[in-house]
């Protein structure tokens, strides 16, 4: 066979390669995107009946599905750094709910805040309204400011 | 009808039946997905949008989707799908004349069975029905009807309406396709095309925004400086064919035929534009220009096909310049 055909059919199994390569990768992709969890949607449906209609939800991370499974406007608390300001910023801002996916924080300082360890501590502020458990997201919280009545 | 074509219909029957289980088992969107029907929720009912330097052409399909049955997610799953799916058969389509079957046929394979190209397909993402775009205008741009380059300038403003970036993409198609035709008042036709969409697109999210945002400012750190990553990853997001790109670059049998320079054009303009971002990358990334790696994988093994022992002690094929010649098959 001449050279050319034998490099060309190593080319195709390099090809056949890749393709077969495809269900490995597929099952990398989507190892750990969550899409497969059951609990979510209800979690999120719950936590719409509790607070209520128009007011704006503080949350942790997650926000595209808070704001669409809810129906509430969320807002990240951006620059904030710790329990005090997080307090001082919902205030200011007149937010009264707090969304927070155990572990998870978009805003980097508030990590250790809303870690396993110490996201309990929050209720020395805001009122525990809720927690719900999902498959392959974190444990959401929701919270209520105390002192907004 | 060909053989070649009805491998191609049965590999469209199994891709359909593999998005059909893969799509029906999905409980959740992903985090884009859920921003683009938050947004689809605020075209529809007149409410702020969320996220508002989203494109806004999914979230309008949705939008469109929900006008009939009613607001459900459930509804906007199959979505992309059927945009990668129709992207599977433009882009077979676009090569087989000039092409032939099996050269077309294996592009599209290698294209769609692509996990990043499948996977992100498959989701309520922007890379399958941006795959489309840019796959639709390349074809209208490919075919010697005149006509077809108005409509590639209406492909080029949806690809931008449907992800940004894209435009990028498109533009390189339509600048070397000029180029090779050197006609301009084709070209002014596909200009006339996109002026309007785009226009329509900027307006539209202008009024209902106050603004015009194409991403986060932490997502557009361009740089000169360009960042190893597609290159590093390239086995991992494209296997190891991916090899052959580089023999196929390195052919002088790849610069005898113009049809290839598109192609060529595609990827490297698209690797260069997306190594240039120094903060944001990802390699979903690379959905939009798998084509252009998979044509190029396919013609490094046609090059070596046709290849004599002389063209490959030398490297390099006979270099004849030929306009859209035909291929092997």
């Amino acid at each position: 066979m001449p050279v050319n055909k034998i490099l060309a059919l190593a080319g195709i199994a390099l090809i056949v390669l890749s393709v077969v390569n495809f269900v490995a990768q597929m099952q990398t992709i989507s190892r750990g995107s969550g899409i497969y969890d059951k609990k979510l949607i209800p979690a999120l449906k719950n936590i719409s009946v509790l607070v209520p209609p128009g007011a704006v939800m503080v949350v942790s991370t997650q926000g595209p599905y808070v704001t669409y499974f809810t129906g509430h406007i969320t807002k990240v608390p951006w620059g904030v750094s710790s329990k005090e300001s997080l307090v001082e910023y919902m205030t200011k801002n007149h937010y009264d709910y707090l969304v927070v996916f155990q572990g998870s924080s978009e805003e980097p300082k508030l990590k250790s805040l809303f870690s396993s360890q110490q996201v309990r501590t929050l209720e020395t502020s805001f009122q525990l309204m809720g927690i719900f458990k999902t498959d392959s997201f974190s444990t959401i919280y929701l919270f209520k400011l105390r002192d907004s009545g | 009808m060909h053989k070649v074509d009805i491998a191609f219909v049965v590999f469209l029957g199994v891709l359909i039946s593999g998005y059909w289980a893969y799509i029906s088992e999905m409980q959740v969107p992903m985090w884009d997905g859920a921003a683009y029907l938050a947004n689809a929720r605020g075209w529809l009912s007149g409410s702020p949008l969320p996220e508002i330097y989203r494109p806004p052409l999914i979230s309008w399909l949705i939008a469109g989707i929900w006008l009939f049955t009613g607001e459900n997610w459930i509804y906007a799953k199959p979505l992309a799908a059927v945009f990668t799916v129709a992207a599977a058969i433009a882009l077979y389509l676009s090569l087989r004349r000039d092409k032939g079957n099996l050269f077309s046929l294996g592009v599209t394979v290698l294209t769609i069975l692509n996990a990043q190209v499948f996977y992100y397909g498959s989701q309520i993402y922007t890379e399958g029905i941006s795959l489309f775009f840019v796959v639709a205008t390349m074809w209208c741009l490919k075919t010697p009807k005149r006509s077809h380059w108005f409509l590639a300038g209406i492909m080029m403003g949806l690809a931008f309406a449907s992800r940004y970036p894209i435009v990028i993409q498109c533009l390189t198609l339509f600048a070397v396709e000029s180029l090779i035709r050197k006609d301009w008042r084709l070209s002014a036709r596909t200009i006339t095309g996109a002026i309007p969409v785009l226009l329509i697109v900027v307006s539209a999210v202008y009024l209902k925004t106050g603004t015009f945002q194409t991403a986060l400012a932490k997502d557009t750190n361009f740089t000169f400086l360009l960042s190893p990553f597609y290159i590093l990853n390239s086995i991992s997001i494209w296997g190891p064919a991916f090899l052959l790109v580089s023999v196929a670059l390195f052919s002088k049998r790849t610069y005898s035929d113009s049809y290839n320079y598109s192609f060529i054009a595609w990827f490297l303009a698209s690797l260069l534009f997306w190594s240039s971002n120094s903060t944001n990358l990802k390699a979903r990334f690379v959905v939009g220009f798998t084509p252009a790696v998979s044509y190029l994988i396919v013609l490094a093994i046609e090059n070596i096909w046709k290849s004599t022992i002389e063209d490959l002690h030398s490297g390099f094929g006979p270099n004849r310049l030929h306009l859209h010649g035909k291929g092997l098959y």
